[in-house]
């Protein structure tokens, strides 16, 4: 399992987590915690910010690489971060359930396997879960849904994509059936899988 | 599964949403559906078809590839299918008037021939395959015993396929031995064989030469008797038919009940005997009799037609009529054909209908309940806007016989294009009816008055082709709509009479 971050924040609708600049999950990665409550997270923005409160990064006007041999510690100054929504946890049964609790600050956080990822997209009402994430509240969860689904089909074998597709593609135009402008730019992509 | 169930009512029918995976185009109105509910099996037939959306936005962009409409069919788009349900079958199998309706999400599927078999086979007494579904090649069965009971009636435009629906369904009465017909044949196609275009066809008396006899209005070699009717046997009323044929007047109507009332029933040669006479001598004649001169004038214009048909004699006697009513009595069908110049003679046909039939009335009339109750009478008549429209249906037989003659045993088969000109009240009286192609929307609303559920069979009738037929009343537990079976080999080779004594008829009657 490779180590993604660790949880700083804990807000009753996400996380907040920090990883370092040459390791964050990418936007729509599904991470996890590996303690028995096992909870499953969808990444949704990445950021950086000062270690030191009120120390504003500058522009310096130079290529990255001089940078950091002119002045390494700028980047040691800086954090790496990011947010993630909660979407589940493991049941009993491994079936993914919504979460009571919250986790506990300092939690490590993982990606998951692709194999695992199969077996989540595999419970039908995981598209469900992931669009009852507030829109208002995650302006990115459109974006970062998407992200998830094209991971999700690459990791597929190309005999398994034909439905897979037009079963997410199913689901999700039920859940956008009044939404069309976004709905058309979801079937848009996942066609061109196709 | 072809869906489920939406919406309805019992009054207004269901809704049913189809599956995404059936198109509509698989579907045809007319067809028929069972709606499983818990209880019982709902029968209906599809009387709509409609595609509709859930977002209109989607038209604003339409799916560009495959992969975008299959996705949006379904959730998006998708089609509805309406339908009238008309009977519900309990797990016992007994067939149900619509009381209830199921649940909603109940499953929709098309019907199978074990379906129809027990909504139109088990219950029937003499059951008799006329037709097909449309979309199916399952039998459909009608009882043929239940036709006979009332009035019926086959309605369509020229070519839609009439003579020959009504073939196989009197060749069905015959050979099961349900009741005598005696067939009013205008154009020569129920006798020996009937033409249609090039073709020929064997006809009823080629199926059952010893349970049929032809009567011929004419002088064709090949019929078994041939039609007299005594001039007294006409009446006033039977000329009141002929207005249009003999240029007849109100006031020659008139006239003829003064003379009849003065003449009685030698009223007819008294006016034969005027003919040629000066306008002096029919004067006096008119004087006689107490009518106006010139209209006694004209009314002995007016039936100089007559004189040229040979089947009307000078006679008491009555042999042709009397024969036909015992072969009726005994069993054998008679067919009526007017041959020679008087092939689709509509003055000959008139007459020759109307005084048989009125003769075979007041026979049948007066016989007891036993003796009626032997043999039921199935009258056939074509052209029969021409007799039963609203005002003539007190004045001729046959509206009498469609109105109080099922006590008697005797019913009407009515064969016409025009439904809209046939009185509504004897329209009611028509207990099972054969719709093919209507064409004119009065003809349409016609028959379906007083039907409930008329406004959704009407999108059905719109919707067939020619041999097609929408079948309802008192026959069939649920309208159908049938492709009418082929008149062909198969049919052929199932009524004809396998071995038949000719004579069997004959001895029937005279021992």
């Amino acid at each position: 399992m490779e180590k993604i971050g660790e949880i700083i924040s804990v807000e009753s609708s996400f996380i907040v987590a920090e990883g370092s600049a040459n390791m964050l999950p990418s936007l729509g990665s599904l991470i996890k915690t590996n303690d028995s409550s096992c909870y499953y997270f969808l990444v949704v923005s990445l950021f950086t910010e000062s270690r030191t409160p009120g120390r504003i990064p500058i522009a310096y006007g130079k290529e990255i690489d001089e940078l950091k041999k002119e002045q390494p510690q700028i980047f040691e100054l800086m954090k790496w971060g990011f947010r993630a929504v909660p979407v589940g946890k493991k049941g009993e049964t491994g079936q993914l359930l919504l979460p009571e609790h919250l986790p506990e600050i300092h939690s490590l956080l993982y990606l998951i396997s692709s194999e695992e990822l199969k077996k989540i997209f595999g419970s039908s009402s995981f598209i469900d879960t992931l669009f009852c994430i507030d829109n208002d509240k995650v302006p990115e969860r459109d974006e970062a849904i998407m992200r998830l689904i094209k991971n999700y089909i690459r990791f597929l074998k190309s005999d398994e994509r034909s439905d897979a597709l037009l079963d997410i593609a199913g689901k999700i135009t039920l859940i956008l059936r009044d939404d069309y402008t976004v709905l058309k730019r979801f079937i848009g992509i996942l066609g061109e899988y196709k | 599964m072809i869906g489920f169930l939406k919406a309805g009512s019992v009054g207004e029918g269901f809704v049913v949403r189809l599956n995404k995976f059936v198109s509509p185009e698989t579907l045809r109105i007319g067809d028929f559906v069972v709606i499983q509910g818990k209880i019982y099996q709902y029968f209906g037939i599809i009387d709509d078809l409609r595609i509709m959306s859930a977002n209109e936005d989607v038209f604003f962009d339409p799916p560009d590839s495959d992969f975008k409409k299959a996705v949006l069919t379904g959730p998006i788009v998708f089609s509805e299918m309406s339908l009238s349900p008309y009977v519900m079958v309990d797990n016992s199998g007994n067939v149900l008037s619509i009381k209830t309706i199921p649940e909603h999400f109940s499953i929709a599927r098309k019907a199978t021939g074990a379906d129809l078999e027990t909504v139109f086979m088990k219950k029937a007494s003499i059951p008799f395959f006329v037709g097909n579904p449309l979309t199916m090649e399952e039998k459909i069965h009608v009882d043929l015993k239940k036709l006979c009971e009332r009035n019926s009636a086959i309605f369509g435009i020229t070519g839609s396929g009439k003579t020959f629906l009504a073939r196989i369904v009197f060749s069905g009465i015959i050979k099961n031995d349900v009741a005598s017909l005696l067939v009013f044949d205008m154009h020569n196609e129920y006798g020996f064989t009937a033409k249609s275009g090039e073709k020929r066809f064997p006809a009823l008396k080629s199926f059952f030469p010893g349970k049929v006899k032809v009567f011929d209005v004419g002088t064709n070699p090949d019929a078994d008797n041939y039609i007299n009717i005594p001039l007294n046997h006409i009446k006033p009323q039977d000329l009141s038919l002929l207005s249009s044929s003999l240029h007849y007047s109100g006031q020659s109507e008139e006239t003829a009940f003064l003379v009849y009332k003065r003449k009685g029933e030698n009223w007819i040669k008294y006016l034969f005997s005027l003919q040629g006479k000066s306008e002096e001598e029919v004067g006096k004649e008119a004087e006689s009799i107490g009518v106006n001169a010139s209209s006694l004038s004209a009314l002995v214009r007016h039936v100089s037609r007559l004189s040229s048909l040979e089947f009307l004699q000078d006679t008491d006697e009555e042999s042709s009529i009397e024969q036909m009513l015992n072969y009726l009595k005994s069993g054998v069908s008679v067919v009526v054909q007017f041959s020679g110049k008087y092939a689709s003679d509509s003055l000959s046909y008139f007459i020759v209908a109307n005084a048989i039939t009125r003769r075979i009335h007041e026979k049948y009339s007066v016989l007891t309940e036993a003796e009626r109750e032997k043999r039921r009478i199935v009258i056939v008549i074509e052209e029969a806007h021409k007799f039963l429209s609203s005002d003539l249906r007190d004045r001729n037989i046959f509206g009498t016989i469609a109105r109080e003659m099922r006590k008697f045993n005797v019913t009407l088969f009515i064969i016409d294009q025009r439904p809209c000109e046939i009185d509504s009240e004897v329209l009611s009286q028509v207990g099972t009816r054969f719709v093919l192609q209507l064409l004119d929307e009065r003809d349409t609303d016609a028959v379906f008055q007083g039907v409930g559920g008329g406004k959704r069979l009407k999108k059905i009738l719109r919707t067939l082709q020619s041999q097609e037929t929408l079948l309802f009343g008192h026959t069939v537990p649920m309208p159908v709509a049938m492709r009418v079976r082929e008149y062909g080999k198969d049919f052929f080779d199932e009524v004809q009479e396998k071995k038949e004594d000719p004579l069997k008829g004959i001895n029937d009657i005279y021992g």
